[in-house]
């Protein structure tokens, strides 16, 4: 017993001499990737093989019977074979030269296939990547989330205009969220399908992208029409005379508003429906001044 | 009747940009052309047009600015910027209107609304014509029957360009059938740009697009796309620099066309690129590509790589420089690609395969689609790479149809839906319509409405190949990756700018006879005293050679007859013979103390050898 265990701790300590010199040659390879898909890489690569190191440690340790120390050895055999290949692996991405590296490693993001001569690496390069994906993706949601909470908090528009400008930014939130819901399913998905994930991701990242540059506009829009400045700007001297009714104030909106707020909803909305909503804003907009005009 | 070029089977170009993303476009060519690289405009674009409302003075002050013009004339002590004089006469400016038929200051365009400017191209072509052909003659002593490939670029979703470009080259193209130039002899080319989503007007912008490619698609055969949305999104840029790129791969694209003038067997006339871009009785759809590596690294790869690992990447590096997106879910008609080597190489059948197995992958387009050629001349030890994709399904066009579908469904409410977009167009100009020209607003409803039924008629026939109907729009995802940033890059190497340096530069007007041989002309200067100097700099590319700096100087001082040049070393004056004058202008900068000298005769008479050569002002 005593022997199997003193040559079985033997075994594990070869091998976990072996498995240093992977990670630190692994380490060395310049991987033509983003820095932070490569610390993933080598932390993931790192983590995997100790901790299969660890478990076949601890198995030993508690080892009593024969038929454990069996088990032992089947488990340092399969780890033996597994860094074996993982070596191979290695030593061709050591050999591969930089051009190669880079069209295969595009390849793989792109989900081409995986690469047949770096099996193992490929599918914890993949996930590396789709991680990075999912932290821009979060990130380009969290940028458009806390624009849109400024807008929301900042104040500073016409007390007549809160009901539009509330509904203007009522319908980025609920793209917002439905955006961060598929993100929550998304990143359940990409243990399993890393290639699924990032076609969605892919449309995800560019709705956040999007809803962040409109949340932009919307900042300028509401110094040009939403502030009480705005609004007095609509209203000129001697107004009384110039306005005989409400619909003479949105006639002069139509002119004057109309294109600028229908570009910013334009980009939400197909056309027609975006002609409606901007209409409908217009109509508010212009009790807003015949308000202020008869006060 | 054609030119020498033309009657050669030679490809011979002029540019016709309109509105403000047509000058851009032509700035850049002329850049390219004149300025940054060597190129020869024999060769290549011969001539770049532009059209605008601007006044002269500000298309002027624009070359000035970019470092393309030239001050008419040169003050003593002044500089001559060679590459400048080079441009001058490469450009030239054509109002659409002119100052008396306009209500106000236009300098500010016609805003969206496109049948302005229209109006004013098509009541006004035959000055514009017939100001075309003046230019051409005067400044780059040509016909317009000396080209056989014409270009027309103007932005899709503007207003100057959009209005006028498909009414210009549509009258163009019926002047020169007169003169019997027509397909398959002539290519007419058009060139536009779709806008950005964040264009303050993008509402009017993007249904503007509909119409104009809807007009466009019925004068031109073939057009190239670019979108400046996506050269935004896909290099992470601002506005500004995502529009530069794009003029820079849009203005490379027209110019790879002509390097097929390069090629030693089986180089392309005008009739193969008619051919090409075909597409079965309408206009084809492009969207180009162009990248570039260093020659060397290219040629390397050649020897050294396994074939499939350089034409892989060559490829995906081209990929990443597409000039709109193409939903690569959908085959492509067809596509052509042309590589531009510094010098003749041997490339291998194994890595000729490989290239098209990963263009067609890539670009989703069949393998006996695809047409690859090789052209051999050195553009600054660059290997240039074009690739023309011909109709491929191009994502951005259908997203703006589908996003505008309402104004292509029959029923009562259409009509009303145009005379609202009309309105709304009107409303972007600086002045009232109604008080301007009463004739355009009682039909610009009628125009707008059949711009929309020609793309609609275009995109029927450009959607049947997929089996696709405009009801039925691919709404499938995009191919482009959103993480382009996260992936490994291809880049294109930095692009050293060409060197220049400044000589003194000293011109003498003698009112002599023309001395016999350089012998008696260094008696003449070198006994002197007191010349009639004035001196100037003359700041030209390491690269050129002497005679070429000469050239240049010479054409900006407007001098007379051809001038006897000499270099002058301390005091004394080295007349230079012919063959010196193919020194290239590095050699020559690094000899210390030394000007080039100009020196001109007022008197034609040629004196013999051994005349009296004392100089009379001395």
């Amino acid at each position: 017993m005593v022997f199997e265990r003193s040559r079985l701790s033997k075994q594990l300590r070869q091998l976990e001499e072996s498995t240093r010199v992977l990670v630190s040659q692994l380490s060395q390879i310049d991987l033509p990737v983003e820095p932070r898909i490569r610390e993933c890489f080598a932390v993931k690569f790192t983590k995997e093989v100790n901790s299969e190191l660890t478990r076949i440690s601890s198995m030993l340790e508690s080892c009593e019977s024969k038929t454990c120390f069996e088990e032992v050895e089947k488990a340092l055999a399969l780890f033996s074979q597994r860094l074996a290949m993982l070596r191979g692996e290695v030593n061709y991405l050591r050999g591969v030269g930089e051009l190669e590296l880079r069209v295969l490693l595009r390849e793989l993001f792109e989900c081409r296939g995986a690469l047949p001569q770096i099996p193992s690496l490929s599918s914890a390069l993949l996930h590396c990547y789709v991680e990075a994906c999912l932290a821009k993706t979060e990130h380009e949601i969290e940028a458009a989330k806390a624009h849109h909470q400024r807008l929301r908090s900042s104040g500073g528009v016409h007390p007549q205009l809160h009901g539009i400008w509330e509904r203007l930014l009522q319908r980025e939130e609920e793209l917002l969220n439905s955006v961060e819901e598929e993100l929550a399913r998304v990143k359940e998905l990409a243990p399993r399908e890393p290639c699924e994930a990032l076609r969605r991701l892919n449309s995800i990242a560019r709705a956040a992208n999007e809803s962040k540059a409109r949340c932009e506009e919307y900042g300028a829009l509401k110094v040009e029409l939403f502030s009480p400045r705005a609004v007095e700007s609509f209203i000129p001297p001697r107004a009384e005379d110039i306005f005989e009714s409400e619909d003479d104030v949105r006639r002069m909106l139509n002119e004057r508003v109309f294109e600028r707020l229908y570009s910013v909803v334009y980009r939400m909305l197909p056309a027609e429906e975006a002609e409606k909503e901007v209409e409908r804003l217009l109509n508010e907009y212009a009790k807003c001044i015949w308000y202020e005009l008869r006060r | 009747m054609a030119g020498a070029d033309t009657a050669l089977g030679r490809l011979s170009s002029l540019y016709m940009g309109f509105g403000n993303f047509g000058l851009n476009l032509g700035l850049a060519i002329a850049k390219i052309v004149c300025k940054d690289f060597k190129l020869n405009p024999e060769r290549f674009v011969k001539h770049v047009r532009v059209q605008d409302f601007y006044p002269g003075a500000h298309f002027l002050e624009l070359l000035r600015r970019l470092g393309l013009g030239a001050p008419e004339e040169v003050a003593q002590g002044g500089t001559i910027d060679a590459e400048a004089v080079r441009c001058r006469n490469y450009l030239s400016y054509g109002p659409i209107a002119s100052a008396e038929e306009l209500p106000y200051n236009i300098a500010a365009g016609v805003g969206s609304y496109w049948p302005l400017s229209a109006y004013h191209a098509r009541r006004n072509f035959a000055r514009l014509y017939s100001d075309l052909v003046n230019d051409l003659e005067h400044k780059a002593g040509r016909k317009v029957t000396d080209f056989n490939i014409f270009v027309y670029a103007a932005s899709s979703g503007g207003g100057t360009g959009n209005g006028s470009a498909p009414e210009f080259a549509g009258l163009l193209i019926r002047e020169l059938e007169k003169e019997k130039l027509v397909a398959p002899h002539v290519l007419h080319l058009g060139v536009t740009v779709l806008p950005f989503k964040a264009d303050p007007r993008i509402g009017l912008a993007e249904p503007n697009t509909l119409a104009f490619l809807g007009r466009f698609s019925k004068v031109v055969r073939t057009i190239l796309v670019g979108d400046n949305q996506y050269v935004q999104e896909t290099r992470k840029t601002n506005q500004e620099e995502a529009e530069r790129k794009l003029n820079e791969i849009l203005a490379w694209s027209i110019l790879g066309l002509f390097f097929m003038n390069y090629v030693q067997t089986g180089r392309y006339e005008v009739a193969d690129y008619v051919a090409f871009f075909s597409a079965e009785g309408r206009s084809s759809w492009v969207v180009p590509a162009f990248t570039f590596l260093k020659g060397e690294d290219f040629i390397g790869y050649l020897e050294k790589w396994k074939p499939e690992v350089p034409a892989r990447a060559i490829v995906l590096q081209l990929k990443d420089s597409l000039a709109a997106e193409i939903n690569t879910e959908y085959e492509a008609r067809k596509l052509l690609v042309i590589v531009v080597l510094p010098r003749v190489v041997s490339v291998s059948w194994e890595f000729y395969q490989a290239f098209r197995s990963a263009l067609s992958r890539e670009f989703n387009t069949p393998e006996d689609r695809i047409h690859i050629a090789f052209a051999y001349t050195d553009v600054r030890g660059l290997a240039l790479i074009f690739a023309y994709v011909v109709d491929p399904y191009i994502q951005r066009i259908s997203e703006i149809y589908g996003k505008n579908i309402h104004l292509f469904e029959a029923g009562s409410s259409r009509r009303k839906s145009f005379t609202g977009l009309a309105t709304r167009m009107r409303g972007t100009m600086p002045v009232s319509i109604e008080s301007y020209e009463k004739e355009l607003l009682s039909s610009d409803v009628e125009y707008i409405e059949k711009a929309f039924a020609q793309f609609h008629t275009v995109f029927e026939n450009y959607l049947a190949s997929w089996g696709l109907t405009p009801r039925r729009v691919a709404e499938g995802p995009h191919t482009v990756n959103f993480f382009l940033d996260l992936l490994p890059k291809l880049r294109e190497p930095a692009v050293v700018p060409r060197q220049a340096c400044s000589f003194k530069l000293e011109v003498l007007h003698l009112e002599e006879s023309r001395p016999a041989s350089p012998a008696d002309l260094a008696v003449l200067l070198n006994r002197a005293e007191g010349l009639p100097v004035k001196n100037y700099y003359l700041v030209e590319s390491l690269d050129r050679t002497l005679r070429e700096a000469v050239e240049a100087a010479h054409t900006a001082l407007r001098a007379g007859d051809w001038p006897w040049i000499c270099l002058k070393l301390g005091s004394t004056y080295i007349p230079l013979t012919e063959d010196f004058l193919d020194y290239v202008v590095s050699e020559l900068a690094s000899v210390p103390d030394s000007t080039i000298a100009l020196v001109y005769f007022s008197s034609g008479k040629e004196l013999k050898s051994g005349e009296d050569t004392s100089v009379k002002h001395a």
